[in-house]
């Protein structure tokens, strides 16, 4: 019997070791290696492209909210009267909810009464994805644009629990009773899926310029492709200083930030 | 008298299999031609579709799904018929030509009692 | 096998009444959820896992603790636990089931349950989730039932059981690991982004588990006259008490990494718990119950004479239960999302219909392991 035992303990031993070295095998993306040059230096390969987004604050006003209201309205966004079913896909909040890690003292008087844009980063290393189940929520490969499929998503909200940026909503209730305006070229969503900005996708594929940015009457927002050196949003990159959204937890966001 | 006994459970028994056979299969004794539902054919809005109508008809399902898969997760928009035609990934497509899903989709939807939940998202234009 | 269950006394069927009329309630409120959707529940788009998540989370542990029978007996030949393993496998059944129940309400689209086997993704840690308990569940029966099955017979268990129950060893271990893992992982939920959580899992599961464990024998034996024996019960509380020890130091090692590094987002989920953050902190008092009960529990299971009574033992493991559900079952799934990832604090209460439908799952579990032990009890007894 102890012979038996000692014998299997010893292979339970080797079998966990054989499964950890194969389990690392599986996942080449996310090995040690390429976790450390992917944080937050090094720029994604070039040739494929990458939507992104600069919002130059000093241009936004806080009382406007024509870019949210464009956004909501092309998307068939539904407006809930409670905190709790509330469904966003852009919204402002103050310096210190959108940027929590950034400094707090001394903050000057206009950043501490200012309200700052919030969407979906559509990270180039998004957590969400590496939660969702199903990959209802996925990287398109070739526009590193995060999307959701809603088809498919079976309302765990686990890539809520994951998105550190609270990007996404549940559609608690039937979202229809509560749009205003029905855009019929767009569809809603039924009660039961997770939905966030999709850096309008659909108006991607007809060479719009997403909403927010089109609806924005100071040209606050710049979209572009992050891979080409040429474009308008990789000169503004350059030219100032910016912010990414808690760029420590290495999720490589695409909205960047002039303050 | 214990072989009478057995003799009538036997009918009792076969005969019973053979009520329920019966019963169980009783849709598939009938002649298998469906009724006509009166249906308003499409109106056309000059093209033609992608495929056949046999074909869609009994497809279209499948296409539609196909669709979806291809443009939102493949990122492949346009479909292209075999004689070169190209038609948008999308729902409005088809709508553009079949209007009025009120007779397009309900009524052989609701025929064949299949419930599928298109329109709790996508809208008709 | 099963008919066992279905001769019984009076109180017997006046209990399975009781439970039935519970699941009732909670499927008629699941009916209501399923119906107007996830509003009805408590959750919302800051705290959005609430009761049922909490819930699944403790219940993962106490499925995962029959491995604290099932080891000593099979892999240790340890006698005294011969009567007690088929009562801690069929609770793992029991938990495991629920564990699945609970998963399935919180769920926005319980239809398309099956797309994670559809679509099976090994970077999710939900897809790994799923296979285990799964897995686990089966392994369970399956192993629970031969043994039983060929103790009626009066003959030896079938040799293939051996493997089974042997990998059932490694399994439970898995499925908490696995649970914590998908806590653990997520980055910007400061109280889960612990490398100790997976180890703290299983240290609470080992002391709750076993507890509950107990406080089965004791019902058993006061409602069915079946001892488990003096021997297994007294080392039952010793390896609650270990487990007991070990919860309670690694959850003193979150506090000494929080507020020594005095790293605020490290320190607010902590402070939201235990002390309120913001003039807001409706968990407070009840973190500070749990941990008095739990460690007022465990000073009286470290003492040899109060472990060896058995009023002493049945308040201790009371205790322990309580205070491990609190911690796993309250605080740690809310904890997490207070504060949210912008810094806001957003209180959650569960609603009634949530609160039912709890109840009707926790029911369901009952009414299944009452049934299993019903029939584990009369092979047992050769009724």
């Amino acid at each position: 019997m102890d012979e038996q035992r000692r014998e299997f303990i010893r292979k339970t031993g080797l079998g966990v070791l054989a499964g950890l070295g194969a389990v690392s095998g599986l996942f080449p993306e996310s090995s040690m290696e390429s976790a450390v040059a992917s944080t937050s230096s090094g720029d994604s390969a070039s040739g494929k492209t990458r939507w992104g987004m600069v919002i130059d604050t000093r241009k936004c006003r806080g009382e406007c909210t024509r870019c949210i209201d464009a956004c909501h309205e092309v998307h068939n966004v539904p407006k809930f009267d409670n905190a709790k079913d509330e469904i966003k896909w852009i919204w402002k909040s103050p310096f210190e909810n959108v940027f929590p890690g950034e400094s707090k003292q001394f903050v000057s008087e206009e950043t501490r009464e200012k309200s700052y844009l919030a969407l979906c980063n559509h990270c180039d290393n998004p957590p969400c994805v590496r939660a969702c189940p199903t990959q209802a929520t996925f990287k398109r490969r070739w526009d590193g644009i995060v999307a959701m499929d809603y088809h498919r998503c079976i309302g765990c909200r686990f890539c809520m629990a994951a998105c550190p940026y609270g990007a996404r909503s549940f559609n608690w209730r039937d979202p229809r009773p509560a749009i205003k305006k029905m855009d019929p070229s767009y569809p809603t969503r039924e009660r039961g899926v997770v939905e966030k900005c999709n850096f309008c996708s659909e108006r991607l594929a007809r060479n719009m310029q997403p909403a927010c940015v089109e609806a924005c009457p100071e040209g606050a927002l710049t979209f572009g492709d992050l891979n080409d050196e040429q474009s308008e949003i990789r000169v503004l990159l350059d030219r100032n200083h910016t912010l990414q959204r808690k760029s420590e937890l290495g999720t490589r966001p695409s909205v960047f930030y002039i303050i | 008298m214990r072989r009478m006994m057995k003799i009538k459970e036997q009918i009792l028994i076969f005969g019973g299999l053979a009520l329920f056979l019966f019963v169980a299969t009783y849709a598939f004794w009938q002649e298998g031609e469906a009724k006509k539902i009166r249906r308003q054919v499409a109106k056309s809005a000059g093209e033609e579709c992608i495929e056949s109508r046999e074909y869609m008809r009994e497809n279209h399902m499948l296409v539609l799904d196909e669709w979806r898969h291809s443009a939102v997760r493949e990122g492949d928009r346009i479909h292209v018929t075999p004689d070169g035609r190209e038609f948008e990934k999308n729902m409005s497509t088809c709508l553009g030509c079949h209007t009025g899903k009120q007779f397009f989709c309900y009524n052989c939807h609701q025929y064949a009692s299949v419930k599928p939940n298109c329109w709790g998202c996508h809208q008709a234009q | 096998m099963i008919e066992k269950a279905l001769k019984g006394d009076r109180s017997y069927w006046g209990w399975i009444v009781f439970l039935l009329f519970i699941i009732a309630a909670g499927v008629y409120s699941y009916a209501r959820q399923l119906d107007t959707g996830l509003t009805v529940t408590g959750m919302g788009r800051d705290v959005s896992w609430g009761v049922y998540i909490a819930q699944f989370t403790f219940l993962v542990g106490v499925a995962a603790s029959a491995v604290m029978v099932v080891l000593p007996y099979y892999l240790h030949d340890y006698k005294a636990f011969g009567k007690i393993v088929i009562v801690g496998e069929f609770m793992a059944v029991a938990a495991t089931i629920m564990c699945i129940l609970f998963i399935l309400a919180d769920m926005g689209r319980p239809d398309r349950v099956l797309n994670v086997l559809l679509y099976p993704t090994p970077h999710s840690m939900v897809f790994w989730d799923v296979t285990v308990l799964n897995g686990y569940l089966l392994l369970n029966i399956i192993s629970g039932w031969a043994v039983l099955g060929a103790e009626r017979k009066g003959v030896p268990a079938p040799k293939w059981v051996k493997p089974v129950i042997y990998l059932s060893i490694p399994w439970a271990i898995s499925i908490h690991t696995v649970t914590a893992f998908l806590y653990a992982g997520l980055p910007g939920r400061h109280l889960w982004l612990t490398a100790v959580l997976a180890p703290r899992f299983l240290a609470s599961a080992f002391a709750a588990g076993p507890a509950l464990l107990i406080l089965v024998t004791y019902i058993l034996k006061k409602t069915t006259g079946f001892d488990a024996g003096k021997e297994a019960v007294n080392k039952l509380a010793v390896i609650v008490t270990y487990a007991a020890v070990v919860n309670f130091f690694l959850i003193g090692m979150e506090f000494f990494t929080a507020f020594y590094s005095n790293i605020p987002g490290h320190m607010h989920s902590l402070q939201y718990l235990f002390f309120g953050l913001h003039g807001k902190g409706q968990l407070v008092s009840w973190m500070w119950f749990s941990m008095m009960i739990g460690l007022g529990s465990l000073v009286v299971l470290l003492v040899p004479k109060l472990r060896k009574s058995s009023t002493w033992l049945i308040a201790a493991c009371l205790g322990i239960v309580l205070s491990i559900w609190i911690d796993k079952g309250v605080g740690l799934i809310l904890g997490g999302f207070v504060p949210s990832p912008l810094e806001e604090i957003v209180e959650y209460f569960p609603t009634l219909i949530e609160i039912s439908v709890t109840l009707g799952i926790w029911a369901i579990g009952i009414f299944l392991l009452t049934i299993l032990l019903k029939v584990a009890v009369a092979v047992k007894t050769q009724d």
